[in-house]
């Protein structure tokens, strides 16, 4: 990869592809393997971007199909394949950001459904409705309601662990 | 938690230290592990070894004596070959760059696909293979005493081209057999080694589809 298109092309964008890889990821090794996966995937990619859509919008899609699509490496863990909802115990990546409240908003992410987390990532960066449909490839109609039962279970999910740390 | 999750996410990036990209080097060296990728080198690293396979076994029982088999095998492989390097190439159309939808749905088909044009190769590909080997055994100096010997010891015994009718019927049942559990044979050899992605995307898939209606 031209050191150029990674100053350039990426590293303006590199939150984003940080965001989503964090919600797929459970520890340090993981998290760097699926960023550096997404940024070789947006570079082979580059010469399909359509300027149909924003860069960044592009960065959103590739970054969730390439994370949706990542096969793991064997001495990780194969359970990643189906880890739709893991325990938080399984996740060794508590301290990932310095702000501890989203440490706790991403364990709580990791939890949900791989779709779900992909819903709930493009809403919290304030996309509306109709992008996150697009995006996913799904129905706009429903993304609302989606949305609002995601909500639910990660306040659910923050609930009981601020008691669990209380008590 | 007196934050709602949309405030615990402002606040969190607020400050753009908090997302420290990491470190990357020798990024296009680097092979990737998405799946369509993985499967695209997999595959051509498989043709490329059914190749130099069907190439040896050519060369080996032309050497020991059974060109006809190794000729018949060499070209069974290489019809393997070829329908495989066809499906390859089609791999290659799957746009990343499209909704996530289209692009595990794509990958999906391309992948079922690719099973069933296979289980159809191998239902004739096994059978056809256990056979040619079966004949040439037969006609083999040491299997034709065998067939001979059993013949005459079952004298009374139809005879089919010279052989005792249940070897016939034997060879016949196993290449039945090896036709019918093609299928179940490669599709866990597939599972086997993707079997986890293959449930991850139809996990995926149905949860997308449901969002869809």
């Amino acid at each position: 990869m031209g050191s150029d298109f990674y100053i350039f092309s990426i590293l303006p964008h590199a939150g984003i592809i940080i965001k989503i890889c964090r919600a797929y990821t459970n520890n340090q090794q993981d998290f760097e393997d699926y960023y550096q996966e997404v940024c070789l995937q947006i570079w082979r990619s580059k010469d399909s971007f359509k300027q149909q859509s924003q860069w960044s919008t592009w960065i959103y899609r590739l970054s969730l199909n390439v994370c949706l699509t990542y096969l793991k490496k064997k001495k990780n863990n194969d359970k990643q394949f189906a880890s739709d909802s893991l325990p938080p115990e399984a996740i060794d990546d508590s301290h990932a950001f310095v702000d501890e409240s989203i440490n706790q908003l991403y364990m709580a992410i990791r939890q949900l459904t791989e779709i779900d987390r992909a819903v709930i990532l493009l809403y919290l960066e304030e996309k509306s409705y109709q992008e996150i449909a697009e995006i996913i490839g799904t129905n706009q109609n429903n993304i609302g309601v989606r949305v609002k039962r995601i909500k639910e279970r990660l306040n659910k999910l923050l609930n009981i662990t601020n008691d669990e740390e209380g008590g | 938690m007196s934050q709602s999750i949309e405030q615990i996410w402002k606040k969190g990036f607020v400050d753009n230290k908090a997302l420290i990209a990491p470190k990357i080097n020798d990024l296009y060296n680097k092979k990737s592990q998405n799946i369509v990728d993985k499967l695209h080198r997999l595959f051509k690293y498989n043709l490329i070894g059914i190749v130099i396979g069907a190439l040896i076994l050519l060369v080996v029982l032309s050497y020991k004596g059974a060109p006809i088999l190794g000729g018949f095998l060499c070209f069974l492989l290489m019809s393997l070959v070829v329908i495989g390097k066809k499906q390859l190439n089609t791999l290659s159309d799957i746009n990343k760059n499209v909704s996530s939808y289209q692009y595990i749905k794509a990958f999906d088909s391309w992948l079922k696909g690719l099973m069933d044009e296979y289980i159809k190769i191998y239902t004739y590909l096994y059978p056809l293979a256990f056979v040619a080997v079966m004949v040439r055994l037969a006609v083999s100096e040491d299997g034709a005493k065998i067939i001979t010997d059993t013949a005459n010891h079952f004298s009374e015994s139809l005879l089919i081209m010279g052989t005792p009718w249940f070897i016939v019927l034997a060879v016949t049942v196993l290449a039945g057999l090896l036709a019918y559990f093609a299928g179940p044979i490669y599709r866990a050899d597939m599972y086997s080694l993707y079997g986890g992605a293959m449930k991850k995307l139809d996990e995926v898939i149905a949860d997308m589809e449901e969002l869809r209606k």
